[in-house]
């Protein structure tokens, strides 16, 4: 474990120096969840979803796209690591694969939650009560979703010999796979719901929204609605570090 | 006697598909605990390749491995437990500190925070740049980024160091001090040094050299034996018509050169005394300077290995003709 903690002080290290990173945490999501957010609040109307406004209905996908990026900048470092050398000098220690895996999963998930606790501040906003918000499953949902994404994009990364590469897959592959998750319009009743069915970004949009929504989703179905949603998320946790477990065993020559 | 700390034996490598090339053809090679072996060879001749088997880079593909005396694979924990690479880019973080980036490699080899904290400093007074410890990597001029890059590769006090052309892109003084940091921890640690390089001046600091042309090792032996096997001295012809002296030496003296640019270079015994014969068979004015020197590394090499170390000015490759 101080392999993958050295890999996390690493991370954390970095990005406390790079200032420019504090306004993105903290700028980014604020921009998205308001422009995006108020543009399509007057025309958004989704069946069985009368009286909830765009800027409620978007704010869980928001929280998603900060799990999302942070795990794509975060992998992307992997790229430049191994570009200028510092990911051999990690490879020929006695660090096993799984503690460097957990090493930037855990640097990906604590961003994250910083990002998440300062974007938690405008939940008001979105009308989601603080007293309602069932705040252990929130953090639940994100740490599981960080896991998640960063161990997918891990694996991609391990793959890949250039951030330009990088690129391209995030913007034909992960920012598609982000809006057909349930996090910008509801895919009930049309054909892309079937996308969203093998797509794990569908589960953590689920399980923060339904965190977000608490006590107010807290039906007699709501109990076997959550269970359902956070173990499905946990198998794609479980397949994620597996691929980066995968990625790593098979692209030796890949550094 | 020393003991073996390493050796391969019959070491076979290519690059994934059978019908590539293959890069190394059975090499061998023990080293002994405190001892110094240089790879010599030319860029593509397998040197990088074979040590980045060696760190477990690339996948064993056929060949024993031994480390301490016992059965391995370069992948073990304890072997890298034992290791430090120096490779031909720094493997440093530029955004971090020299002392983070060894509190760093600590943590990896498992020191604990304060154990890693120590040992930074001590890796830092070894190769002279504890009052650089608080300067950012990026910052600091080449030489002292190798060194920096040789304090990360201490810090898990390894057996075994393998350096991947330490060397390159240094100065003369950096290159020296670089030598005589490592001389002083083979003296004082007992490290067992490997080093890649294609510089016949850095294979000359070990204490063995082995020469590597084309996935094959084509002699192993110290410096001094090896020089000893060539009774000659180098004559260097300076000429604005380098073919045609080439020529006249081969027809008339029967002797193998080595055009260079401008440069013919034949390696011969009694040099000296074939000088003025040399001139006498030549035009008037076709040599500009002539230039008698003892035997280095590198023409040993070019008379093992029928290649040069040095490249021609149209960046081909010399070849002994």
């Amino acid at each position: 474990m101080n392999a993958a903690r050295a890999l996390w002080w690493r991370d954390m290290l970095r990005f406390k120096r790079e200032p420019s990173r504090w306004l993105g945490i903290v700028a980014q999501p604020l921009m998205f969840w308001i422009i995006i957010g108020s543009g399509l609040t007057s025309s958004f109307k989704a069946p069985g979803l009368e009286g909830v406004s765009y800027l409620e209905y978007f704010y869980p996908g928001t929280l998603v796209m900060c799990i999302l990026f942070t795990a794509i900048f975060s992998s992307i470092s992997i790229i430049e690591d191994r570009q200028a050398g510092f990911l051999q000098s990690v490879l020929v220690t006695p660090t096993r694969p799984i503690s460097i895996i957990f090493g930037k999963v855990m640097g990906v998930t604590s961003l994250t939650l910083m990002q998440a606790v300062l974007f938690l501040l405008a939940a008001p906003f979105a009308h989601y009560a603080v007293g309602q918000i069932a705040w252990g499953l929130l953090f639940t949902a994100i740490i599981l979703g960080s896991f998640c994404l960063a161990s997918i994009n891990f694996a991609m990364a391990w793959y890949l010999n250039s951030t330009q590469s990088f690129h391209a897959v995030m913007s034909i592959i992960l920012i598609p796979l982000w809006i057909l998750s349930g996090s910008m319009f509801p895919l009930n009743g049309t054909w892309l719901q079937w996308i969203g069915y093998i797509n794990p970004m569908t589960y953590i949009t689920n399980c923060v929204r339904l965190a977000l929504l608490g006590r107010a989703s807290i039906g007699f179905d709501s109990g076997k609605l959550i269970a359902q949603q956070f173990s499905i998320l946990a198998l794609f946790v479980v397949i994620g570090f597996l691929l980066a477990l995968f990625a790593m065993k098979k692209s030796e020559e890949n550094i | 006697m020393k003991s073996e700390i390493l050796a391969f034996q019959d070491v076979h490598f290519r690059i994934t598909k059978p019908s590539n090339a293959p890069i190394l053809k059975g090499v061998s090679l023990s080293l002994c605990a405190g001892e110094s072996v240089a790879l010599l060879g030319r860029n593509g001749s397998g040197k990088s390749t074979l040590l980045s088997l060696l760190y477990g880079n690339r996948r064993w593909q056929t060949g024993s491995f031994k480390f301490n005396g016992t059965l391995s694979t370069p992948q073990s924990i304890e072997f890298k437990k034992n290791l430090g690479v120096v490779f031909q880019n720094p493997g440093l973080d530029l955004k971090l500190s020299a002392s983070e980036n060894l509190y760093l490699q600590g943590l990896l080899h498992g020191f604990s925070a304060s154990g890693a904290k120590k040992r930074a400093i001590e890796c830092l007074h070894l190769v002279s740049l504890a009052d650089k410890s608080n300067e950012k990597v990026g910052v600091l001029s080449g030489g002292m980024k190798r060194r920096v890059d040789l304090a990360r590769a201490l810090m898990s006090r390894p057996r075994i160091l393998l350096l991947d052309e330490p060397s390159a892109g240094l100065d003369l003084p950096s290159f020296r001090q670089l030598w005589v940091t490592l001389n002083e921890l083979m003296k004082n640690e007992s490290l067992s040094v490997l080093v890649a390089t294609h510089r016949a001046d850095e294979a000359d600091q070990c204490a063995r050299v082995v020469f590597l042309e084309d996935g094959i090792f084509k002699a192993c032996d110290t410096p001094q034996n090896l020089r000893n096997q060539m009774k000659a001295d180098i004559l260097i012809l300076e000429s604005e018509n380098p073919e045609q002296v080439g020529k006249v030496l081969k027809e008339i003296f029967n002797l193998e050169f080595l055009i260079d640019a401008n440069t013919v270079t034949v390696s011969a015994e009694n040099a000296a005394q074939l000088i003025p014969k040399i001139v006498e068979s030549l035009p008037s004015g076709m040599l500009s300077s002539v230039n008698l020197r003892q035997i280095n590394m590198g023409d040993v090499f070019m008379q093992l290995t029928g290649q040069s170390l040095k490249y021609d000015t149209t960046g081909t490759r010399n070849e002994l003709k």
